[in-house]
């Protein structure tokens, strides 16, 4: 397919623009069982953190209308366990692995850069700046310009693998963050992570999710995440990576359209497995059709 | 597991908002205990897909038995011949495979009789143990497919909160009174939480060994979301869907409570946790 001209994040070339998103395909792996996951342009990994996490008391989902809440409380199986368990299956995949970290200050960012530097099999790290469901760290850090440029800072000394910073929703200035971001080394940004929401019962009068807040996700987000790609990228020289509500082709080409020069699919695998290599091949069939390649569509969105 | 495109062959509804589907078009390979996540063409709402046990699965048919109680229950519940679903499964895990001579002991409440009339229509014909079942509800309509599991279990026992079908009491009542006298060598349950949590502690009572089939919110059905969260014996959770639905009694942590909100839902007060501690008094509840 068309896609030579530079589709980079950093030193790393991708395959195609089509990544999974973080927290929506678990460590990957349980994609590989519906398609061969090396055919995406990135695997995105459910965030990692130093220790393992057993994440929030239930209900921890519900859905919304046109989407869902989510307050996970990011379970996940600590660093040890991903290098050891995961990534080595990973690898023996093919899959281009994005491993999400989370930490909740820029030394811990740092640790974890550092312990990630250099494993075979992983390819770019990318750093949850922005969970809403953690009480310590993640919005707050996420949503300051100052903390996310020293977090940023802080990985960028203790790694060479290519970063993602992955922005919130929650500001009134994303370019001021997504600047932040480059100037801490960031090689790209995506944009954006979930936006806290609440659901009541009104049978029962209380929260839908046992963290009474969740991040909201699925297509009732994607103007919102259009709107802030389109703003990231007008504001930032590196790639923008557009996360929000894709879940058919067309919606990768309106962030493509934006601004994005990859996008993540992420609720969209909750309902079906196949639903990030659907985008794709929705996606070349397109830029096919219309004799373009992915770099065309990247911001073209006709203003007049 | 697979993602299949059935059209429903055929739909009874029940009173009380049941119906039973059978749906067709491909195979499938699946054992009781487990569960596949079911769609209509419906846009992006409702969104996600909807978990659903199997009730049987035989060639190319599988039967599931539906409750309405929301939106996406609603619109199943309705489907029409010829309609088409997608479904994706077999996904989780099924009870252990019955062995020569065991006796089992089938718990159900509502809708949690699906998986187990899978069970007892499979186990049947290999069994020389026993087959003995208690199927409870609130009312008489509460009891769906009761005639099917008549016609699979030797030995049925109906209950009913209000008495209109069968005895008159909760599954854990008759439960108590069957395992007072033979034994059993297995506790299988399907049902509401409390329901379940009652089996447990009656067979652990007992000491009989209890499976459960846990039901929770879920997202995806296949492990990657980590939605259907249950607690566990020692601070952590297991996955619903991916270490379930089918698990041992004792990797729960039954006391705390309702992690699957459903209709059985009571109305709360001001007691729990996450209740807005200014409400006004609530009007009309209890
Ligand atoms: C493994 C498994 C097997 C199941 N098997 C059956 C079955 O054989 N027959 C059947 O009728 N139902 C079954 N259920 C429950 C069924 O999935 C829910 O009733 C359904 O998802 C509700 O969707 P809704 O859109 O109608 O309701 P919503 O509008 O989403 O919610 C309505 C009510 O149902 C509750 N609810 C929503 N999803 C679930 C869920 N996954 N589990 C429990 N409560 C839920 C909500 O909290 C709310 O109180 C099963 C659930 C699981 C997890
Ligand atoms: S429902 Fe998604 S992990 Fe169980």
């Amino acid at each position: 397919m068309s896609g030579e001209r530079k589709l980079a994040i950093g030193a790393l070339a991708l395959r195609n623009p089509v990544l999974t998103a973080s927290g929506t395909c678990g460590y990957g792996l349980e994609l590989a069982r519906y398609f061969d996951i090396a055919m995406l342009g990135g695997v995105c990994t459910k965030g990692v953190s130093l220790e393992p996490r057993a994440g929030n008391p239930p209900p921890r989902v519900c859905e919304t209308p046109a989407g869902m809440l989510n307050a996970i409380g990011l379970a996940n199986v600590g660093l040890e366990a991903f290098l050891a368990e995961k990534l080595p299956k990973l690898q023996a995949a093919g899959a281009t692995v994005f491993a999400n970290v989370l930490g909740t200050t820029p030394a811990e960012f740092e640790r974890l850069a550092r312990k990630l530097d250099g494993r075979p099999g992983l390819h770019a790290l990318e750093l949850n700046l922005s969970c809403p469901n953690v009480k310590e760290g993640g919005l707050r850090l996420g949503t300051d310009p100052g903390r996310v440029r020293e977090a940023v800072a802080a990985a960028r000394g203790a790694t060479k693998l290519p970063l993602v910073a992955k922005l919130s929703p929650e500001t009134h200035d994303i370019g001021a963050l997504a600047r932040a971001a480059a100037d801490g080394g960031a090689d790209a940004v995506s944009v954006m992570n979930t936006i806290r929401g609440l659901a009541i019962d009104v049978r029962t009068r209380r929260p839908r999710l046992g963290n009474v807040m969740g991040g909201l996700s699925g297509p009732a987000i994607r103007p919102l995440a259009v709107r802030l790609v389109f703003e990231a990228s007008r504001a930032v020289s590196i790639p923008v990576i557009g996360v929000g509500g894709v879940a058919r082709w067309e919606d990768a080409v309106e962030m493509m359209l934006a601004g994005a020069t990859a996008v993540q699919v992420g609720t969209a695998s909750f309902v079906h497995p196949r639903a990030p290599l659907d985008v794709l091949v929705g996606l070349d069939a397109y830029c096919k059709e219309q004799q373009l390649a992915y770099h065309d569509l990247v911001g073209a969105v006709c203003l007049d | 597991m697979r993602i299949l495109s059935l059209h429903v062959l055929h739909r009874k509804a029940l009173p009380g908002g049941y119906a039973v589907l059978r749906l067709g078009g491909e195979p499938l390979e699946a054992e009781p205990g487990q569960f596949v996540m079911v769609r209509g063409d419906w846009g992006f709402s409702p969104l996600l897909p909807r978990p659903f046990s199997l009730a049987l699965v035989e060639g190319n048919e599988l039967t599931l038995l539906v409750k309405a109680v929301g939106e996406g229950s609603r619109r199943l519940a309705a489907v029409q011949r010829g309609d088409t679903l997608t479904v994706h499964g077999p996904l989780g895990t099924a009870f252990r495979k019955p062995e020569r001579g065991e006796r089992l002991l089938l718990v159900g409440g509502g809708v949690g009789i699906a998986p187990l009339l899978f069970l007892a229509r499979v186990a049947k014909p290999s069994r020389g143990g026993g087959l003995a079942a208690i199927y409870g509800g609130r009312t008489r309509r509460d009891l769906p497919m009761a005639a099917e599991l008549a016609a699979a279990a030797e030995n049925v026992t109906f209950i009913t909160e209000d008495g209109s079908a069968g005895e008159k009491g909760l599954a854990s009542d008759a439960m108590q009174a069957l395992l007072a006298r033979p034994r059993f060598d297995r506790v299988v349950a399907c049902g509401p939480w409390s329901m379940m949590a009652a089996a447990a502690k009656l067979a652990a009572d007992k000491g009989v060994p209890c499976e459960v089939s846990l039901e929770a919110m879920m997202a995806c059905g296949y492990g990657i979301c980590l939605g259907c969260a249950v607690p566990t014996p020692g601070g952590g959770y297991l996955y619903a869907c991916s270490d379930g639905p089918v698990v041992d009694a004792g990797r729960v942590v039954w006391e705390a409570g309702d992690v699957e909100p459903v209709a059985s839902a009571k109305p709360m007060r001001e007691k729990r946790r996450a209740a807005p501690r200014k409400a006004r008094k609530p009007e009309g509840t209890s």
